[in-house]
């Protein structure tokens, strides 16, 4: 199946694994460092400046250019989301974020969390950031600036932002451990 | 003439090239990859990346955010005639190309990870400097992003179990990165020397052509024998399943220590950017690609 997504997204279990799906709207970008910080301001009782209510959080760290007073993407695309596994049962429970954007997939062993949280994870191809940073119509805000600007959360609306496969989905599939139980078996197989 | 600026223009024009252009033979090999693949989804992202390399190359955008950490190589004939400072000029190079092109500035302090801003600092960019035979200067630009350079490792293997040990390992780095290196992959490959010589060797393969075999053919034979077995795994584009787990192998070797057998992998993503530039002694140069 093929979905036109809307944000806010509050509801995914529509979208099942090999799914294709392009998104428009909001989506706030994050990686390692700000999701470190999310996690320690919740721990806190904190909670972060951004509202991430139904807006999917995207792995990504933009190149970004300031052009008299407002922000341009120059380039932007997925970033490596197995990085910030560690992290994500903590992120799942503290940010009550839907949907996730990266490359790479999380492993086997973080599918359940997407089924207790109703999280669905797309995966966006990785290195195809002229044609994604085509979809960014603008840069909303900034948050975390500190971090510098990779690592910094930045609030973009996207027309279309895809093709994006629904790689793991909340009823228990994860194309990426399916697909790494095949090779092994392969490689089992053949010595 | 002054060689140094001749060098900074050209390094300049190296980097802005290398992260907007792919080069011709990574975007056939790609290509043939999406005129043969199997799997729905890794056509649809096939087609996609197709689409991207056109659109950064027509556009003049970069091909992939992650420009990546900035490496250099550098083959200076021996009658050569100037001296030159590279690690000046190639440092004042990526600093103007990360304001111009742009660059994401990814370099970062290895601990306080406090970013420099311009992708300089710290030994960066890095920059490997061999000798080679003749009067003129040949320098490489590689823009190696994270992603596939962290699914790269080093093995220090037990001579006795040979080129099947050399072959299960690879497999088996293949599959464990799964999605993560940005497959189809190109994998270069070092087998000898010492533990360093055997990275730099797995890097210095990426440089290689795509498509086209070595020359010792004990080493084409196991480029072919690897690059079959890894698209028979079926990790496929981005890890999610298909044909096309790796566009190519390179392999280079060197003698080690008859106690030794170093096996180096250096992962490089389906974005296998360079570009290099060959300097004649009186200033004048030609681009080539790869």
């Amino acid at each position: 199946m093929e979905f036109e997504l809307k944000t806010p997204v509050k509801e995914v279990s529509k979208l099942k694994a090999g799914d294709v799906v392009y998104l428009t709207g909001l989506v706030a970008t994050m990686r390692d460092r700000a999701t470190r910080k999310l996690i320690e301001l919740a721990k806190g009782g904190l909670k972060p400046p951004m509202d991430l209510a139904g807006i999917p959080v995207f792995h990504c760290g933009p190149v970004v250019r300031r052009i008299e007073s407002t922000w341009v993407v120059e380039a932007m695309g997925p970033t490596t989301s197995a990085r910030m596994e560690p992290l994500l049962e903590d992120f799942l429970k503290f940010s009550g974020v839907k949907l996730i954007i990266g490359k790479g997939g999380f492993s086997g062993a973080s599918t359940r969390l997407f089924k207790t949280h109703e999280v669905v994870y797309c995966a966006l191809p990785g290195g195809v950031s002229a044609i994604l940073s085509k979809a960014v119509k603008r840069v909303c805000s900034v948050y975390w600036l500190e971090l510098g600007l990779p690592e910094a959360v930045w609030i973009l609306e996207v027309d279309r932002l895809g093709p994006m496969v629904v790689a793991i989905d909340c009823h228990g599939v994860n194309i990426y451990s399916e697909v790494r139980r095949e090779a092994l078996r392969k490689l089992r197989g053949c010595r | 003439m002054n060689i140094e600026e001749v060098l900074f223009e050209v390094a300049v024009e190296l980097i802005d090239r290398a992260v907007k252009v792919l080069p011709r033979d990574v975007e056939d090999a790609l290509r043939r990859a999406y005129e043969s693949e199997v799997s729905e989804t890794g056509l649809k992202i096939l087609e996609a990346i197709l689409l991207n390399v056109k659109t950064a190359r027509e556009e003049g955008r970069l091909i992939c955010q992650d420009t990546g950490s900035p490496v250099f190589f550098v083959e200076e004939g021996v009658a050569y005639p100037w001296r030159i400072d590279y690690r000046k000029v190639f440092t004042r190079a990526v600093s103007e190309a990360t304001e111009k092109a742009p660059l994401r500035p990814n370099i970062v302090h290895p601990l306080t990870r406090v970013n420099t801003g311009d992708n300089t600092g710290f030994g960066n960019p890095i920059i490997h400097i061999s000798k080679a035979t003749g009067p003129l200067l040949k320098v490489s630009f590689m823009p190696k992003g994270a992603g596939s350079e962290n699914m790269s490792s080093l093995h220090m293997l037990t001579p006795s179990e040979g080129a099947e040990s050399i072959k299960r390992i690879v497999l088996s780095r293949v599959v464990e990165a799964g999605g993560m290196p940005c497959p189809p992959t190109v994998i270069g490959i070092g087998i000898g020397g010492t533990a360093d010589e055997a990275m730099l060797m797995a890097k210095k393969a990426l440089l290689k052509p795509l498509g086209k075999r070595n020359r010792d053919p004990v080493l084409a034979r196991l480029e072919e024998e690897l690059l079959e077995e890894i698209n028979q795994t079926g990790i496929g584009p981005m890890g999610l399943g298909g044909r096309w787990t790796c566009l190519d192998v390179k392999v280079e070797y060197a003698g080690c220590h008859t106690a030794s057998l170093p096996l180096a992998i250096n992962f490089q993503c389906w974005a296998a950017r360079r570009a290099s530039a060959v300097i004649e002694p009186d200033g004048s140069y030609r681009v080539v690609q790869p």
